[in-house]
């Protein structure tokens, strides 16, 4: 165990002691999930950042390798209070957290550590030996490339043939997939819309996923090529990109929405419900005009727009339906969409 | 809105009673002043005057009067609200709601049932609730079925996997029943059970052993959007009672799929019981986490959901509230951060620990086991960085002379620890933590206790630490450690032999000191000025918002134990309220998550603290108040501001010196005789022969008993020698160090009044009667309001006393003074100059704010900005009785009959031009409704039985049917009385469990044996729910009650 500081880019240091990883820069994030730590470790849409957890005890169950969110972990490190070596799972979450590479930091005032990211916004930072210097920066490009998978994959054997393009997806998202009879088929992310049509699918998902969507302009092209043809829903990044296809503009939001306890309103019908999210970047409320896309979701904390329909009937939500981790409130999403790949099909 | 604006009920949930608690204090005052704000016209029925919500301040319309249906009838006719809210009044005010629908009542007065409705309750409350409406979800229940033979019993384990456990029908104590693991395990059981059950019939249930025991909070509003405000895990699991249960908050051992089953779950129960307000579900978690059982339903605020409120933050029963109006939570800002939406769901950044407070110490005859049926009082909270954190604070919260290490346990051999481990009793986590240092493993342990083994891990973590502390020497980092886990300066002086004065300093020197953080329901996320703290160490503070007011700080009452209740809570929420309304700032430091003190919006400053010297002195670094109130929260609040006055804090009004020496027997002594006023004969005895002798001296009867208790713990009442041996040495070891008072006991009536002082004059609201004669606990007995027997002369003489003792103290504020009439003379039995239990009851029938004015006086007013004139006041209100309340029937083992040591939860009060009404308002209040005629059985002890003929001829008179038991009816008999000898032994039991007698007079022997008859009868008519008069004073004015309101007796009948 080490001494260690935290040093964001805005010169503050955070005392704390912990291991490091093989690479302890990243974008610093806070998330209020008070469990489900393995899942969210294993949430592609964290890579290359830190992540801040504000409940103190992480770990106390150990880690819960049972369902997982992908194959591996992809912060660049955990920022904890108080790292807990529970063995009831198995697992101690924070050997397998060393085991994979990332660092870990325990011992820090987590509390202070969020207010002072919600106030100053997300920032860069690095984690450090005590006392030493070491320089902060933003890192450029998207981590997309790095999350997707390299080659298509198979899942599921259902009768509706569905495409996910992989931005960094969830499991979660597969798994309520395969379990309303759907035969998935996993693409990279840079997969050109003919490449995608000709997998003949009854419906798109544009996937989740880490950074900032408007660097991803291939992406983009792609699914505009897509627009009419298929229908799209698109979660969290996948939305994102389906509405800078349709026009639009994203924006960074100051710390964005981490945790599993966020209120979302059904615009139409002033229904509720809590929902699990993660995500830095929103879709600008001043860029819809002229776009045919309708706010259907927004959140009930900032206002920011969690969801939209476009008038050709591509839709997507901002955040994860598919919870995992998170409350479960809204499958019904998933049935919406598979049933506009049923008519679709027919 | 359809309440908006309304006229609107509002029903409480009546006396303090083991499972209904202060909580619903809490839930039905934040109702009402949510209502008022909301712009209702609020009205409120609650027979229990110690409550906050009874209060002219929070309803418009107060009816402190029986939670009847009768009752609630009378005041729709008269208020005719549009709308009555029932689910923030506990069962009782939700079983009311129900049986006022029934009767048509609701209906036929135009009024709508706000909130859940009573087809959703009566579903959610209903026998096959679980079978049919749980079972039609799809959500799994623990099976069960009822067999009246071997044959049915096995027939049912064909479709249920063992273990199963059998629990014969209409045992007391569960007798005969116990596990089956096999098929001829169960045949055998099942026989002996069959056996044991009078009505031949045994439960057949799935065991679920070793399974974890989780709760969900869930709030819903008529739009059907729900959230999940608090996960609860126990750390006890299936088997004991969740009130009864160590619980934490959020889940620590739950793995998110795990965790969202079980919420998807409940509120796919409240959506389809279509609650709107609060629901709490209770599930049965399988060891692996694989499988879940739903084991409880409450349509309505309950004691988790206070838990949840306070560990959280977020104002359940307000929210309910709104919900009952018709707000949506979709539309509704969040009422903790104040932005976004209300249907954020809390996250905390802390862990909260909730410790049960039982009544052992005061009852050690009763049954020490917990199981399915709840036995505490009350409870503790504390909000920490982490389990142990959080677990020491509850730990000093409970107000034990130990904290993790209680001396008894370490008596003990391993084998009779293990038996507490796995027969849980109320010593299980002392048991646990000495094992652990014997060196018994963690994980076994856990398996033995079916605790999840993070907790035994945690917990073995504290004991290594005490181990290092007590070996090593205290370096900076080991010091840091200690306090990160949660040891005090006590326990860290204790453990590595230096004072607790030495730990503070070297703590300061190191700059070891606590931090105050905001509770936010955010996690940080949203800045928040909910001014609700708590202390810890590993971090730093939120800031304090200076608004320019100077503050003052209240200390709180802590858990609720017998003697100590929830009227010392409403004095500490009327004080910060006088303090707000005085242009202070009003700090309030307590523990306890029942209560209205703990709302962090009825103070300017919450610290949710253990009530000791190191957890409260940084509260006053960190806000620098201009004093300190001690004289609200009860004789542990006074004990507090005593040792805070001693290190320079301020004592407001009272000041401690006074304090000393009315509490301090020898000055006290002194003084009387000083003033001439008539005192027992007595002795402050320092050691137990110095007892002897005294006692000697004064010769019997004696009280005796430590000075500085609570409700009598540790008095008791002798008449010989040999009672005096029984006594003397536990008395000395109550409290250490302080002296034992051996009284003369004075056989008579008691008095006593709660005083008004300016330090010069004194004000008296009224003097209250007691019923039972002395010996019996104030607290205990029914009392009346003012007086009745009083002349003029002793009322005058009264006055002059408190009048030269609170002059002579130099009291400010409030004092209560108790006297006893003994052959016509008054003597002073006890003084003490701080808010009394009986505040609440003198305020509420004189309509005087008695706890604001003490405040003023102590912030320097005079009786002359009261606007109070000095002496005692000629009483205009309604006369008034107030009756205990018991919860003797969930303490098996305890003996009914009163005594010197406080043993009732609550009380009721009674309103009425004449006593005889208020008297009968008080039985109904506490649940007794006594038929115009009726059957009543004598059983009187010698030194009482001739009393028994008048008493008789009166209820015969009456045309009551008299029986008595053998000797008392041979004296009735002789003088010509109708009478029936009652059965003795068991037959009589059976009678009375068949509710053969409408009321029983039993007055005890000096001497009775726990085994004796006497005790059997007594503890019969407990759980038959037969009411039981142990004194004949009291049987008397019940007889001239029923005389004097036969008519209103029988028009309620009607």
């Amino acid at each position: 165990m080490e001494v260690l500081e935290l040093l964001l880019q805005d010169g503050t240091r955070w005392p704390g002691w912990g291991r490091r990883g093989s690479d302890d820069g990243g974008e610093v994030v806070f998330t209020t999930l008070s469990n489900g730590f393995s899942q969210a470790l294993t949430d592609p849409s964290f890579a290359g950042q830190i992540v801040v957890f504000s409940f103190p005890m992480v770990g106390c169950y150990g880690a819960d390798l049972e369902v997982l969110e992908s194959a591996r972990i992809w912060p660049r490190g955990i920022v904890t209070s108080l790292p807990c070596h529970g063995t009831s799972g198995g697992t101690d979450l924070f050997r397998w957290i060393e085991g994979s590479g990332l660092f870990w930091m325990g011992g820090v005032d987590t509390r202070r550590l969020v207010c002072h990211l919600r106030s100053r916004g997300t920032l860069a930072g690095r984690l450090l030996p005590a006392g030493t210097e070491g320089s902060v920066a933003a890192e450029g490009g998207s981590p997309v490339p790095l999350v997707s998978t390299p080659v298509p994959r198979e899942l599921g054997g259902g009768g509706l043939r569905v495409v996910v393009v992989d931005y960094g997806v969830k499991e979660g998202i597969l798994r309520e997939l395969a379990s309303r009879d759907c035969r998935v088929t996993v693409v990279p992310h840079d997969w050109e819309w003919s490449e995608i049509l000709g997998l003949c699918p009854d419906g798109v998902l544009l996937s989740n996923g880490p950074g900032d969507p408007a660097l991803l302009s291939h992406e983009i092209g792609q699914i505009r090529g897509l627009l009419g043809k298929v229908p799209l829903f698109g979660i969290c990044l996948g939305m994102q990109l389906l509405a800078l296809a349709l026009g639009t503009k994203t924006e960074k939001l100051p710390f964005g929405h981490r945790g599993g306890n966020q209120p979302v309103i059904d615009v139409a019908t002033g229904r509720g419900f809590v929902t699990s999210q993660n995500h830095g970047y929103a879709l600008r409320e001043d860029s819809l005009a002229g776009t045919g896309i309708t706010v259907t979701y927004r959140h009930g904390g900032d206002g920011s727009i969690e969801g939209f329909r476009h008038d050709g009937g591509d839709w997507g939500v901002q955040f994860h339906p598919e919870a995992t981790p998170g409350p479960r409130d809204c499958p019904h999403l998933f049935d919406r969409f598979i049933a506009q790949c049923r008519e679709a099909k027919s | 809105m359809k309440g908006t604006g309304s006229t609107i009920l509002v029903l409480g949930s009546g006396p303090i009673r083991i499972g209904q608690a202060a909580e619903f204090d809490y839930s039905g005052s934040q109702a009402c002043r949510t209502l008022k704000e909301e712009g209702c016209r609020v009205i409120l029925l609650n027979s229990n005057p110690a409550t906050i919500q009874t209060d002219a301040d929070l309803a418009d319309v107060v009816y402190l009067r029986p939670l009847t249906a009768a009752v609630v009838e009378e005041v729709v006719q008269e208020q005719r609200p549009q709308g009555v809210i029932a689910t923030l009044g506990g069962q009782t005010a939700l079983n009311l709601l129900v049986e006022l629908d029934e009767k048509g009542v609701w209906e036929r007065y135009g009024v709508s049932v706000l909130g859940t409705s009573v087809e959703s309750v009566r579903r959610a409350e209903g026998r096959l609730f679980f079978r049919d409406v749980l079972s039609g979800l799809g959500e799994p229940v623990v099976e069960s079925a009822y067999a009246s033979s071997v044959d049915e019993a096995l027939a049912f384990a064909e479709n249920c996997p063992f273990p199963l456990v059998v629990r014969p029908d209409y045992t007391l104590g569960g007798t005969g029943g116990g596990v089956a693991r096999s098929g001829a395990e169960l045949a055998r059981i099942a026989r002996e059970g069959l056996a044991a059950s009078p009505v031949g019939r045994v439960l057949v249930e799935r065991y679920l052993e070793g399974w974890r025991e989780i709760e969900a909070e869930v709030v819903r509003d008529g739009a059907g959007n729900a959230l999940a405000v608090c996960s609860m895990e126990n750390v006890d699991g299936m088997g004991i009672h969740t009130g009864d249960s160590i619980v934490v908050a959020p889940t620590l051992t739950l793995t998110d799929g795990q965790w969202q089953r079980l919420r998807s779950s409940a509120l796919r129960i409240a959506e389809a019981l279509r609650i709107e307000g609060a629901c709490n579900v209770q599930f049965a978690l399988s060891p692996d986490g694989s499988e879940y059982a739903v084991i409880e339903v409450n349509p309505r605020a309950s004691r988790s959901s206070a838990l949840a409120s306070k560990a959280t933050g977020y104002p359940i029963a307000r929210m309910a509230a709104k919900i009952a109006l018709g707000h949506s939570l979709a539309e509704m800002a969040n009422p903790v951060t104040g932005q976004g939406s209300a249907l954020a769901e809390p996250v905390v950044d802390y862990v909260v620990v909730k410790f049960p407070r039982w009544p052992f110490d005061r009852f050690p005859q009763a049954q020490e086991g917990l199981g399915t049926r709840m036995k505490s009082t009350g409870e503790v909270m504390a909000l920490g960085l982490h389990f142990n954190q959080a677990l020491q604070k509850a730990l000093r919260s409970l107000e034990f002379p130990f904290h993790l290490h209680d001396p008894l346990m370490a008596r003990r051999p391993d084998e009779e620890l293990l038996r507490s481990v796995t027969h849980p009793d109320h010593r299980r986590l002392w048991a646990l933590l000495e094992l652990l240092r014997r060196g018994q493993s963690p994980q076994e342990l856990a398996g033995q206790a079916a605790i999840h083994p993070f907790f035994l891990d945690e917990l073995s973590r504290l004991v290594v630490l005490e181990k290092r502390l007590a070996g090593e020497t205290l370096t900076e980092d080991l010091l840091k450690e200690a306090k990160f886990e949660g040891f005090s300066d006590d326990d860290l002086a204790r453990l590595t032999g230096c004072s607790a004065e030495e730990v503070a300093a070297r703590r300061r020197d190191r700059g070891v000191e606590r931090s105050f953080r905001e509770v936010d329901g955010c996690a940080g996320e949203t800045p928040t000025r909910t001014g609700y703290y708590y202390g810890v160490f590993g971090a730093a503070s939120d800031e304090v918002p200076a608004d320019g007011r100077p503050s003052v700080l209240v200390i709180g009452s802590g858990p609720i134990r017998i003697g100590q209740g929830i009227e010392f809570d409403f004095c500490c929420v009327k004080a910060a309220l006088a303090l707000r309304r005085l242009g202070l700032r009003a700090l309030m430091v307590n523990n306890n998550p029942e209560t209205v003190s703990t709302d962090h919006d009825l103070s300017d400053g919450l610290y949710f603290e253990p009530l000791t010297v190191e957890d409260v002195l940084p509260v006053i670094d960190r806000e620098c108040p201009l004093g300190v109130l001690a004289s609200f929260g009860g004789q542990s609040a006074l004990k507090l501001g005593l040792e805070l006055e001693k290190r320079g804090v301020p004592l407001l009004g009272t000041a401690g010196d006074v304090i000393r020496s009315a509490e301090d027997r020898g000055l006290f002594s002194a003084l009387l005789d000083d003033l001439g006023v008539a005192q027992p004969p007595g002795h402050a005895a320092a050691t137990p022969d110095e007892a002897r002798q005294a006692a000697a001296r004064l010769g019997y009867p004696l009280m005796v008993r430590p000075s500085f208790v609570i409700g009598g713990v540790a008095m008791r009442l002798c008449f010989n020698e040999q009672d005096l041996e029984e006594i003397v040495e536990l008395a000395f070891s109550a409290e250490k160090g302080q002296s034992v008072l051996i009284d003369r006991f004075l056989q008579g009536r008691e008095f006593e009044v709660d005083a008004l002082c300016d330090g010069e004059s004194v004000f008296l609201p009224g003097i209250f009667e007691h019923l039972e004669p002395a010996g019996i606990h104030s607290g205990d007995s029914m009392a009346l309001f003012p007086d009745m027997s009083l002349t003029d002369g002793q009322r005058r003489e009264i006055v002059e006393t408190v009048q030269a003792l609170s002059a002579s103290l130099g009291v400010k504020g409030l004092m209560n003074v108790q006297f006893v009439l003994n052959e016509g003379r008054l003597y002073v039995i006890e003084a003490n100059p701080r808010a009394s239990r009986t505040v609440p009851i003198a305020s509420k029938l004189t309509g005087l704010p008695l706890v604001e004015m003490a405040v003023r006086l102590a912030c320097g007013q005079s009786f002359s900005d009261l606007a109070i004139t000095e002496g005692l006041l000629d009483h205009q209100g309604p006369r008034g009785v107030k009756v205990p309340v018991f919860s003797t029937e969930k303490l098996p083992g305890v003996d009914a009959q009163g005594g010197v040591r406080m043993q009732s939860t609550g009380e009721s009060l009674g309103l009425g031009d004449n006593f005889g009404v208020a008297l009968m308002e008080a039985l109904a209040g506490a649940g007794w409704t006594l038929p115009a005629r009726g059957r009543v059985l004598f059983s009187l002890a010698d030194k009482a039985k001739h009393q028994a003929p008048a008493l008789a001829a009166a209820f015969s008179a009456l045309g009551w049917e008299v029986e008595a038991t053998k000797g008392t009816a041979t004296l009735l008999e002789r003088w010509g009385l109708k009478v029936t000898v009652a059965a003795k032994g068991d037959a009589l039991v059976e009678a009375m469990a068949d509710r053969r007698w409408d009321l029983v007079v039993n007055v005890p022997g000096d001497h009775p044996e726990t085994i004796s008859d006497g005790f059997r009868l007594r503890r019969a008519a407990v759980e038959s729910s037969t009411l039981c008069l142990h004194a004949v004073e009291t049987a008397s004015a019940l007889a001239v009650a029923l005389a004097a309101t036969a008519g209103s007796v029988r028009k309620k009948g009607l």
